[in-house]
């Protein structure tokens, strides 16, 4: 349940998220059993047991020159280390869309596709501990992985998994959630049945995911086809800020520096002449430093579009989606 | 867009948001056709009047400080079925206006709620109905519900505009005349139809200056409002429209980034220093949802976290906060001594005085015990006050493991702050990240980015704190610790070789650890930024390597 609960110290059996770099993180399960052995050496997992999550383990093998973090999983994390990765979604995306989808423990969510079950990890978080998401997945392989992922993270209480093509056959769900994710190459083959999934005398949120404009496009009008409004397009992006210490210089340092070159030479000039020659150089005065950030040379440019709708309740008199 | 006539009366208008965000079109299907020609005129001056002090004093009452009624008003409130979906009595709700701006009331039932010159309405017309539809005001103060579409298809005809032109006299209307319609009792819709029809070169206009001709024209005539359900983006889009350095400039993309990367959920304690009237407090009980606790900072002797208010929380969410000055934070800052009394001497009046300050004294008595118990899973801070002496201070009540996010409006304020984080090491991979955000316009033949939009949405930094056993072997062997005294001008000591660290083998680049130690080694801080980041172990790997 530690992805529902913090926990403070590990225990047999937990998941660990064991962090060597950025870019080198690994999903751990406690067993004391075991060994874990990476390029910086051996852990013994029933050395991690009872440590404090976010500690650094150092490995005795290497003279305690090789360590990494034992971090507490947490979804974002699970981005990171998800075996089976499909695209994922980013963290600037994931926060909008719970935002906009107005999410909160007790939302009852409905998400298509699953892919590698990340995202679902990020909403189960947060409807947690009373909500409810009913997630699809055509992928029949993708979605039986997932759904192992949810039960070894004690989240099938609170994840519906279904495999099936929700173009042809839909989502089986009506009258029954607040927020719908759509991820879907074609949503504007779902977005009808969808429409049957939201509560249907409530005000619901329906946000579709999609890389091209053209998609965007063709969503819109579905939406608006059937009767959503406020049809909203966001595209959301985090830039990096590379943080440095840069020496301030100024002409005088120039001036400086070519007179300790000159200096140098003359120096050498003169040993040659006389071996006996010593003469003191000046100490020379450290420039200010200056803490600057810049974003990257290279850095993402797009993720997907963001299509936000509302769903209008029923009226009285109306007729309801069956 | 074309004018197309459902039914013969009403038409088919179109409405836009015109709020700084809101570009898309919001356009307005008629239901049915809706005719009045009662005169709106009637209604008494007077009336109007009254209506618009108390909705004038009822703004004013928002700004003043809630710590003492806020309190009462969660006594008043009953254990009731979570229902955030219907407009309720006695909460806070939005109302879209047709000129896009909107505004907040606290709808009381039996009242009239006035719109200035939009009209006026009855709250128990549209009080226990469902968030979402708009209504229009009709017949005085009746309200019809108008079924909302997003938009109509525009059919591309052959019209340009060469023939608009800067002319005021096509408008046959005057001034006078439009007011005299009014007077004759026509509304919203009506006058619109009028003024179109009044307009001489209304038909050679293009079917896009025709929508936006009637857009214009919906903002000022129309009677269609709408109640918004107030959620943490509709409370932030309210605050941010109306006064954004209320609210740090926090951009809502920036808000929910601090939320997730927070990892705030049910069953946690968080920490949080808000200066932001109460909105990363606001979004921090939301996702606790009443199952954990929040412990708000905040700047001054009385906390002024006036967002949480209008987020219409219910008692369980409202009791998950708890509130700290600055001074009751420190432990050497003792509480101020409570005078207890003998209750039987006290009059009724002093005795529910007496009863109030002593329940304060054992909320803030509390409060610090809970802080000073520590184990806290989050530090999420949008302060005035230096990062650093907040970091200083509630750091120790953090748990390993736990998230820390930093919000400033400028990076400046950060990145001093990140360089420190990089020394202590008790941060783990500490970065600063831009928010960026943008909107579109989607419409049919006319989608693209929107025209204006905020231009930044401020900075975080964030991290994870780490636990570092001292009793453990130290990461940097003694021997590649950096000299405190290396001069890193001094060519001397760069030179591979002539190291004079007796104490271990020459090392190539011994300052390339500095970056993390200490300050002496930022003259080397830019060449090796790649490797300051997170890569400690990494790093060490590498150079023992180069090593051996």
């Amino acid at each position: 349940m530690s992805f529902l609960k913090y926990k403070t110290y590990i225990e047999e059996g937990d998941l660990v998220i064991a962090y060597m770099t950025r870019e080198n993180m690994t999903p751990l399960i406690i067993d004391s059993k075991l060994t874990y052995n990476n390029k910086f050496g051996t852990f013994k997992h029933s050395d991690m047991i009872g440590k404090e999550y976010g500690t650094k383990a150092f490995m005795p093998s290497h003279n305690g020159r090789g360590f990494m973090y034992l971090l507490h999983p947490t979804p974002e994390l699970w981005t990171y280390v998800v075996p089976h990765r499909t695209q994922i979604l980013y963290i600037a995306d994931i926060s909008f869309i719970t935002t906009y989808l107005d999410l909160k423990p007790g939302s009852l969510v409905l998400e298509s596709g699953t892919g590698s079950g990340s995202f679902s990890h990020s909403l189960a978080r947060t409807i947690a501990p009373h909500g409810h998401l009913y997630t699809f997945e055509y992928h029949e392989e993708r979605a039986k992985a997932a759904k192992q992922d949810f039960e070894e993270h004690g989240l099938s209480d609170l994840i519906t998994i279904d495999c099936r093509d929700v173009y042809k056959s839909g989502f089986g769900i009506t009258d029954l959630v607040s927020a719908v994710f759509l991820d879907l190459p074609a949503p504007w083959d779902a977005i009808s049945s969808a429409k049957a999934a939201f509560r249907q005398r409530r005000i619901g949120k329906i946000c579709c995911f999609s890389p091209c404009i053209e998609q965007v496009q063709r969503t819109c009008a579905s939406l608006n086809e059937n009767g959503f409004v406020e049809i909203k397009m966001f595209e959301c992006l985090i830039r990096n800020q590379e943080v440095h210490t840069i020496p301030v210089y100024t002409v005088k340092d120039a001036v400086s520096k070519i007179k300790t070159q000159q200096d140098k030479k003359r120096k050498r000039r003169e040993q040659e002449e006389d071996p006996n020659h010593t003469t003191k150089s000046q100490p020379r005065q450290d420039p200010p430093n200056l803490y600057v950030s810049k974003t990257p040379t290279e850095a993402r440019g797009h993720t997907s579009y963001l299509t936000f709708a509302t769903f209008l309740p029923v009226l009285d008199g109306e007729e309801v989606i069956k | 867009m074309t004018m197309k006539t459902n039914d013969g009366h009403g038409f088919v208008i179109l409405l836009v948001d015109a709020t700084q965000f809101i570009l898309i079109g919001r356009k307005i299907a008629y239901v049915e056709a809706i005719v009045t020609f009662d005169d709106i005129s009637t209604l008494s001056e007077s009336s109007k009047e009254t209506e618009g002090t108390k909705m004038q004093s009822d703004e004013s009452k928002t700004e003043t400080s809630i710590n003492d009624n806020m309190d009462e008003e969660i006594i008043k409130e009953e254990e009731e079925e979570e229902d955030d979906f219907h407009i309720l009595d006695n909460q806070y709700i939005f109302i879209l206006l047709p000129s896009g701006n909107i505004k907040v009331i606290k709808l009381q039932k039996d009242t009239k709620v006035s719109l200035g010159k939009f009209g006026t309405f009855h709250a128990n017309d549209i009080i226990g109905k469902p968030f979402g539809h708009s209504y229009e005001i009709h017949d005085r103060d009746k309200v019809k519900v108008i079924r909302n579409i997003a938009f109509y298809e525009i059919d591309e005809t052959d019209a340009n505009n060469k023939e608009t032109t800067d002319d005021p006299s096509k408008q046959k209307l005057s001034y006078a005349d439009i007011e005299q319609l009014k007077k004759d009792g026509l509304e919203g819709q009506d006058i619109i139809k009028k003024v179109v029809e009044s307009h001489s070169t209304f038909d050679k206009k293009t079917e896009y200056s025709k929508a936006k001709y009637i857009k214009r024209k919906e903002a000022k005539f129309s009677r269609v409002f709408t109640p918004v359900k107030p959620t943490l983006y509709s409370v932030w889009e309210y605050f941010y429209a109306k006064n954004p350095s209320k609210i740090r400039d926090m951009r809502i993309d920036t808000l929910s980034q601090m939320l997730t990367l927070a990892n705030v959920k049910a069953y946690s304690k968080m920490l949080v220093v808000d200066d932001t009237q109460g909105l990363v407090i606001s979004g921090v009980m939301e996702r606790l949802g009443g199952y954990g606790v929040v412990i708000g900072i905040h700047d001054g002797e009385n906390h002024n976290f006036d967002v949480t208010r209008y987020m219409n929380f219910s008692k369980k969410v409202s009791d998950s906060l708890m509130v700290l000055s600055w001074q009751q934070v420190f432990k050497e800052e003792c509480q101020e001594p409570f005078n207890f009394r003998d209750e039987a001497s006290l009059s009724e009046k002093e005795l529910k005085f007496y009863f109030r300050s002593k329940a304060n004294y054992d909320r803030i008595r509390a409060t610090r015990e809970l802080l000073f118990k520590g184990g806290f899973d989050g530090l999420l801070i949008a302060s005035q006050y230096q990062p650093e002496s907040i970091l200083d201070t509630l750091m120790p009540y953090l748990h390993g493991s736990r998230p820390i996010i930093i919000y400033h409006i400028n990076k400046e304020m950060l990145v001093n702050t990140c360089v420190q984080m990089r020394i202590c090491r008790k941060y783990l991979n500490p970065s600063i990240t831009e928010s960026w955000l943008r909107q579109y316009q989607v419409l049919p033949g006319r989608t693209h980015p929107s025209m204006s939009t905020s231009g930044g949405g401020g900075y975080l930094l964030h991290t994870t704190y780490v636990v570092t056993d001292d009793s453990l072997p130290t990461p940097i062997p003694s021997y590649m610790r950096p000299k405190v005294d290396i001069d890193p001008l001094d060519d001397a000591t760069h030179a591979p070789g002539s190291s004079k660290n007796a104490n271990g083998p020459p090392l190539a680049n011994v300052d390339t650890l500095t970056m993390n130690v200490s300050d002496d080694g930022y003259k080397n801080a830019k060449e090796n930024s790649d490797i300051n980041d997170d890569a400690d172990s990494e790093l060490i790997w590498n150079k023992r390597s180069k090593l051996e």
